[in-house]
């Protein structure tokens, strides 16, 4: 009885002091785990960006300069349709067989573009223009019709020795709406969106 | 410019349903199952409605296709709260889906029914798909969508009108509805021209237009005898 009667106080002491020890290792491990979040949060922020930064790398390492600098070929021999068509082209075998039937060069990048040409397997070419699914735009209604140079949009990629991996002009509804503005077309949503 | 518009004689019209056929065709209208269509959520941008008269005993059937009719003065335009429907240059009622956030004003605006709701992701089984219209995009899940009077239509028939060196002429463009119909009921064309089909056919003593009393000014003109 006596002894019952002494003890009763100790227990809760300790009890408070076991909370107390317990919701601060908690909140250690609640600080711990944010910081990981956030540190995670960052690592893959970073990879998407240094991933939407890095250019995409082309199957044959195409070198436009050279056909068009010094073979003085237009756009058109082989973008088929920029100019007649509303949808450009990016040419593939069937077009590159008009001239590489055969190698030309010693060049490794050619061989395997005969290569291509010769198993009639098609080149996984990377298309970095891509107009968003809810625009309409024709190509021949700018190039054709309203005598719109490629490099406008393009930028200079005739002079492009590296193959292209990113679009050289950035292409915006700001970039398109500026332009209707300074050439007095109308800039009517119905224009271009569908 | 030009201000399109529609002619419709139901005089002609037999009720065949190939507008309706046509319009999902060339829009890409998604089809809905039967438990979905059950709750009115069919797909259409074009409908034949069907009307039974009895008189002296004979039964007669007659057919209105009815369509959005690019109201003049839209009342969907006015209660769209982001700019997502606007009443385009050339009187085309336009829904710019990357604006739409799906509110449904429009819907409970419009006196016509002639819009609908995308309340789930479209689907196009099978290869229908690969079949889309590429000059029509393909819509998504939370946004109303509406006849064009096949404005794409317009746009590619301008565009070739140009490379040959003239402007647009009447019968240049057609929608898909005028194309497929059977009987010729429907001419689609420019109003502002007085010697269009359809300017001439809307200034016919046969012709009215639905719900005129509302004061919405379709340029939807339907035809037919008045008793």
């Amino acid at each position: 009885m006596t002894n019952r009667d002494a003890s009763p106080p100790a227990p809760p002491a300790t009890r408070r002091a076991g909370v107390a020890l317990r919701s601060s290792g908690a909140a250690a491990k609640g600080v711990l785990v944010a910081a990981a979040l956030v540190a995670l949060a960052l690592v893959l922020g970073g990879a998407v960006l240094w991933a939407a930064r890095r250019p995409l790398e082309q199957p044959i390492a195409f070198n436009h300069a050279l056909h068009v600098g010094q073979l003085e070929m237009d756009c058109t021999d082989c973008h088929l349709y920029a100019v007649n068509g509303v949808r450009a082209t990016i040419p593939n075998i069937e077009v590159c067989a008009d001239c590489h039937d055969e190698a030309a060069s010693e060049s490794a990048e050619e061989t395997r573009l005969v290569e291509y040409v010769a198993s009639g397997e098609r080149v996984p070419w990377r298309k970095i223009y891509r107009v968003p699914e809810h625009v309409y735009f024709s190509h021949r209604r700018h190039t054709q019709l309203g005598g719109i140079e490629c490099e406008t949009c393009h930028g200079a990629v005739g002079e492009q020795v590296e193959p292209v991996g990113r679009p050289l002009v950035r292409l915006s509804m700001e970039h398109c709406m500026r332009c209707h503005q300074d050439s007095g077309v109308s800039n009517d949503c119905l224009l271009c969106h569908r | 410019m030009s201000r399109w518009g529609m002619a419709i004689d139901l005089d002609r019209c037999t009720g065949c349903g190939s507008c309706m056929a046509a319009c999902h065709q060339e829009n890409n209208l998604t089809a809905v199952g039967p438990s979905e269509a059950a709750l009115d959520r069919v797909f259409h941008w074009l409908r034949v409605l069907p009307e039974v008269s009895e008189a002296h005993a004979e039964v007669t059937v007659t057919y209105t296709p009815q369509l959005c009719v690019q109201c003049d003065k839209p009342p969907c335009v006015r209660v769209c709260p982001v700019h997502a429907t606007y009443l385009s240059d050339e009187g085309i009622v336009a829904q710019i889906y990357a604006r739409c956030i799906g509110c449904r004003y429009c819907m409970a605006a419009c006196p016509y029914n002639a819009k609908v709701f995308n309340w789930y992701e479209p689907q196009w089984p099978g290869q229908l798909q690969a079949k889309a219209n590429p000059d029509v995009s393909l819509r998504y899940k939370g946004v109303v969508e509406k006849c064009t009077f096949c404005h794409h239509r317009v746009l590619k028939a301008r565009e070739d009108a140009a490379l040959a060196g003239r402007g647009l002429r009447d019968g240049d463009v057609s929608t898909a509805c005028e194309d497929s119909c059977p009987a010729k009921a429907i001419v689609f064309g420019d109003l502002d021209d007085p010697a269009s089909r359809v300017s001439r056919l809307a200034r016919s003593p046969r012709a009215s237009r639905h719900h005129e009393d509302l004061g919405t000014e379709p340029k939807v003109y339907h035809l037919a005898r008045k008793e």
